[in-house]
């Protein structure tokens, strides 16, 4: 049950992700870079969803192994078209190394070091569950900024997710 | 090993829901009253807690097979102090409810009818993860009200919860 709980919300991920990128897209390039305040952990859309980006790119570079010392944010993408571009390639990753899991895998204990060097060791579930919740916080911020752009966009409450038809 | 990883994610939950309460109730009952602006699901803090309290109680009945009719809100709890003392039995019945689950329960469906009449039938272990990503949700937003207000409050992802509280 453990690989369909984990599966279940990176199908969440996915979905929730590119249903506010739509929205967000929808806005236009002008929407998306505007600066929409101090109060938020990236002053513009674009950044937001780079930062979300940026920190799937590097877990996912920790879990096959490798010590990645840049976390991709704002700066690296020209506009959304190109962050859409590095996104699909990342998101094929994240669903073959997601799908290619065993239970085994889950409960495997990752050694991997944080930006500046530092060593931390953790089970890979608790990682997979970490990714999520951590998009799920600035997917939120996401939605209060496209409320004040142009009304509230579609909910993305795991919920719906799971009950949509499996395909 | 799913059962722990549910378990696990409920301590989570309860620590950063805790982590952002005491924070804001330490603003006093006016602060938490104010409302803040219309970008928010909910205008005010307590609001926006009454919401956490009410979505996860609303849970829990309906895994425990009810179907309650009403969502608990802002206009429930007068104060921060009244949400306080029933969250800590909701939060109570919650942990004994998911330390009580075996794996068997989880790939088990359940049914429930919505305030609307609908009847959805969905299946337990995922469900139980829908409540915390819902409580992410409105505590990011939470974060970035008390930011308006006084600043940023601590980190409350997964990741420091498990390197700082748990430490492992």
């Amino acid at each position: 049950m453990e690989l369909e709980l984990i599966r279940g919300i990176w199908g969440y991920h996915w979905w929730s992700n590119r249903t506010l990128f739509g929205e967000v897209a929808a806005l236009g390039a002008d929407g998306a870079k505007k600066d929409m305040g101090k109060h938020w952990s990236f002053p513009t859309l674009k950044g937001m969803l780079a930062h979300i980006y940026g920190a799937d790119r590097i877990w996912l570079e920790r879990w096959k192994g490798g010590t990645p010392t840049k976390l991709h944010g704002d700066a690296d993408f020209q506009g959304l078209p190109d962050l859409r571009t590095a996104w699909d390639a990342l998101e094929s990753e994240q669903r073959a190394f997601v799908g290619s899991l065993g239970t085994a895998e889950l409960a495997r204990t990752l050694d991997y070091k944080s930006t500046e060097g530092k060593p931390f060791a953790q089970p890979l579930w608790q990682l997979l569950q970490h990714v999520v919740n951590h998009a799920t916080h600035h997917r939120s911020e996401i939605a209060a900024m496209l409320t004040m752009a142009k009304g509230s966009p579609p909910s993305t409450d795991m919920v719906l997710f799971y009950r949509q038809p499996k395909p | 090993m799913s059962v722990a990883l549910l378990g696990q994610l409920y301590d989570y939950h309860h620590w950063a829901n805790r982590r952002l309460f005491e924070i804001s109730a330490g603003l006093g009952e006016a602060v938490t009253s104010r409302p803040m602006g219309a970008p928010w699901s909910f205008p005010t803090l307590k609001g926006m807690f009454a919401h956490l309290y009410g979505a996860d109680a609303l849970w829990l009945a309906r895994w425990k097979g009810g179907s309650p009719a009403r969502l608990h809100d802002d206009e429930d709890f007068p104060t921060m102090a009244d949400l306080r003392a029933r969250w800590d039995l909701l939060e109570s019945e919650q942990r004994a409810f998911v330390g009580g689950l075996a794996e068997a329960d989880l790939a088990s469906q359940f049914s429930y009818t919505n305030a609307q009449g609908t009847e959805f039938r969905l299946p337990l272990g995922p469900i139980v993860q829908h409540v915390v990503n819902h409580g992410t949700h409105h505590r990011s937003e939470v974060a970035a009200m008390l930011t308006l207000i006084n600043g940023s409050p601590p980190d409350t992802g997964i990741a420091s919860y498990r390197l700082t509280v748990v430490r492992g």
